[in-house]
């Protein structure tokens, strides 16, 4: 069986991931670790149409992203380490929501069970079920695990 | 771990079963299979305005009633009679809706996961997320399993 498991850098997406190892996992599933990193945010133009930052700060932004994917990569990589079969990390920037994103890399990887947590990072504290995972809950045909601390 | 399965006597939440059964149940798994039947309603007929409980009516409900429980229960029990481990079929009784049943029996029996349909009788045709299984995945504290039909 193919499980993917969304993770965005979260504590509470940690504690998913030894959830689904400690419960869940069967030595024969297929392990995808999927991460969806938000493309680093460039200020909207300032006033008359000049730009707000300058180059050297948006090139700064950009080292920064790449440099928080890369950090994400391995640590998720770490976290695999406890898997003996297959398990694959992606740590991917796309357009669009982490929600539409992992419904995407679902169907591309045919994965056949979802693992998400229901907060992550940015959610406000009361959310009882968070953006991402009422999305996915909404948008697939595959079978999807909410884990809940 | 302990897991509770929520059923109905659609096909539905017997594909849900076969599929945690197939996929994700391990022998050492104690299992139970519960399923929140609605309590009958009791007919009355008016006669002349006033309300008359015609016991026979009444009775031949009850024991509608209580066929389709036992059906139900019969047909669970012969469907998991081959699969490892400790499994339990229940199926109540109760007033209150299907969600707040299974999220209070799922306390009462402590179990560490839910597995529901997202879909089962009685919901419109093009919902995603049924009633019953939107309302566990908002009450609940504790991870939920959603099979999508």
């Amino acid at each position: 069986m193919k499980v993917l498991i969304a993770m965005d850098g979260s504590h509470h997406a940690d504690k998913a991931f030894d959830w689904y190892c400690e419960n869940l996992h069967k030595e024969e599933n297929e392990i995808f670790v999927y991460s969806h990193c938000d493309p680093p945010q460039v200020p909207a133009t300032a006033l008359g149409g000049l730009p707000s930052i300058s180059a050297a700060q948006l090139d700064m932004m950009i080292k920064d992203h790449k440099h928080k994917c890369a950090n994400l990569k391995k640590a998720l990589t770490e976290k695999c380490k406890v898997f003996t079969g297959n398990a694959t990390v992606l740590v991917e920037t796309d357009d669009g929501s982490s929600g539409s994103n992992i419904v995407k890399k679902a169907q591309e990887i045919s994965a056949d069970l979802i693992v998400t947590g229901s907060r992550g990072l940015g959610t406000i504290r009361r959310t009882i079920l968070g953006s991402v995972s009422d999305y996915v809950l909404h948008h697939v045909q595959v079978p999807v695990i909410v884990f809940k601390d | 771990m302990k897991v509770l399965i929520a059923v109905d006597a659609s096909a539905g939440a017997e594909k849900c079963c076969k599929w945690y059964f197939e996929t994700i149940h391990k022998p050492e798994n104690e299992v139970y299979i519960f399923s929140h039947a609605k309590k009958p309603d009791i007919p009355n007929s008016a006669f002349g305005g006033v309300a008359v409980l015609l016991a026979e009516e009444v009775q031949r409900t009850i024991i509608e009633h209580d066929c389709a429980v036992k059906e139900l229960e019969d047909k669970y029990i012969e469907l998991t009679k081959n699969e490892p481990g400790k499994i339990t079929v229940t199926v109540e009784t109760r007033g209150g809706s299907p969600g707040s049943s299974i999220v209070e029996k799922a306390g009462q029996l402590g179990v560490d996961v839910i597995v529901t349909g997202s879909r089962g009788l009685g919901t419109v045709r093009r919902t995603i997320l049924g009633s019953v299984s939107d309302y566990v995945l908002h009450h609940a504290k504790l991870p939920v399993l959603v099979c999508h039909n």
